[in-house]
């Protein structure tokens, strides 16, 4: 997210002339609602899209269904998730955890992501020999969330859960107060690193009949992954100070980790994308008589 | 002569002209955490 902060905070938006309120997405009510996209905020009109922000790559799902009202214009970060266990655990691999119990944020869940979950989640237990039917894979309560550490701990403690699976800036609190350690990451293991999970995307209309606004709100967004890839100390530090990053979170491990996001990695996204459909098309995630190609030529529009 | 004039603007709105051009966006950011 850290990109998105940057261009707020550091006026890139601004320079392009653009107007952009930032909105905490609501993903509690997305999920509860049943709503097929994360960039859902609430308004006083209730739940409704965000122009423009984050979509997630174990949503394509729900794209290649037509349940997407943005554009994918460009990538963002290479993993954001770990799953972690105690740090005097003697689980070594994501084999030892079958017939064990994850907690996992509870936006981890199918159908919200994935008809299966999420992907880099099943394939590291199918990689390690483990059918994750076998893997009691459940969610944390959403109250648990603002006292994380503590509710781990306890878990740990008891034995409610042997592993749990966690999203930035969550496992840097977690590291750091010693309650976990990582059994496997999306950010620092492939292949699960060279897929985009997270991407940048526009509403559908704003790109079709504002051409010139869309150009301009996707240069904004590549100088500000470029300035935090460049920055990325500065970057954490100048977050927690505007409010977008939780000021308890260590800066070092949370910098190692934006630097380890792939930033301004040069990619084909176009590329990635068809390869990110063709696997969940292969998995049977992704039900359609539609090709990957043709896919990212629906959902997918490219700016120079 | 008034129809045509008709035809021609709900043509032009058919066609994709905004009835006003957006000018304000609304950003999603944070993943729950």
């Amino acid at each position: 997210m850290m990109a998105l902060y940057a261009a707020l905070v550091k006026g890139f938006f601004a320079e392009e002339g653009l107007t952009v309120q930032g909105v905490p997405v609501d993903t509690r009510g997305a999920i509860e609602q049943g709503k097929t996209n994360w960039l859902t905020v609430k308004t006083d009109k209730g739940l409704t899209e965000a122009d423009i922000g984050f979509l997630d790559i174990d949503q394509l799902h729900y794209m290649a269904a037509g349940k997407i009202g943005h554009y994918i214009v460009d990538g963002m970060n290479f993993g954001c998730m770990d799953v972690m266990v105690p740090v005097d655990s003697p689980l070594s691999s994501a084999a030892d955890l079958k017939g064990k119990t994850v907690e996992m944020n509870p936006w981890w869940i199918a159908p919200f992501r994935g008809v299966n979950g999420l992907t880099f989640v099943n394939d590291e237990l199918k990689n390690t020999g483990v059918d994750p039917k076998d893997v009691a894979l459940q969610p944390m309560p959403w109250e648990a969330l603002p006292r994380i550490t503590d509710y781990v701990a306890e878990g740990f403690k008891s034995g409610k859960f042997a592993a749990v699976g966690v999203t930035e800036p969550q496992q840097f609190l977690l590291r750091e107060r010693k309650v976990a350690k990582v059994l496997f990451s999306q950010t620092y293991q492939a292949p699960y690193n060279q897929e985009y999970c997270c991407l940048f995307g526009i509403k559908r209309e704003i790109v079709d009949r504002q051409p010139d606004k869309a150009a301009a709100i996707v240069r904004a967004f590549r100088r500000a992954k470029q300035w935090v890839a460049e920055n990325p100390t500065r970057a954490v530090v100048t977050m927690q100070a505007a409010g977008y990053y939780p000021a308890a979170v260590p800066v070092v491990p949370s910098a190692n980790a934006v630097a380890a996001y792939g930033f301004d990695r040069k990619v084909d996204l176009a590329v990635l994308l068809e390869q990110s459909f063709r696997q969940r098309i292969e998995a049977g995630v992704i039900q359609t008589d539609k090709s990957p190609k043709e896919l990212v030529r629906l959902h997918y529009r490219k700016f120079e | 002569m008034k129809r045509m004039v008709l035809a021609t603007v709900v043509a032009a709105l058919l066609a994709g002209v905004p009835a006003h051009a957006q000018d304000k966006y609304v950003m999603g950011y944070g993943a729950g955490t």
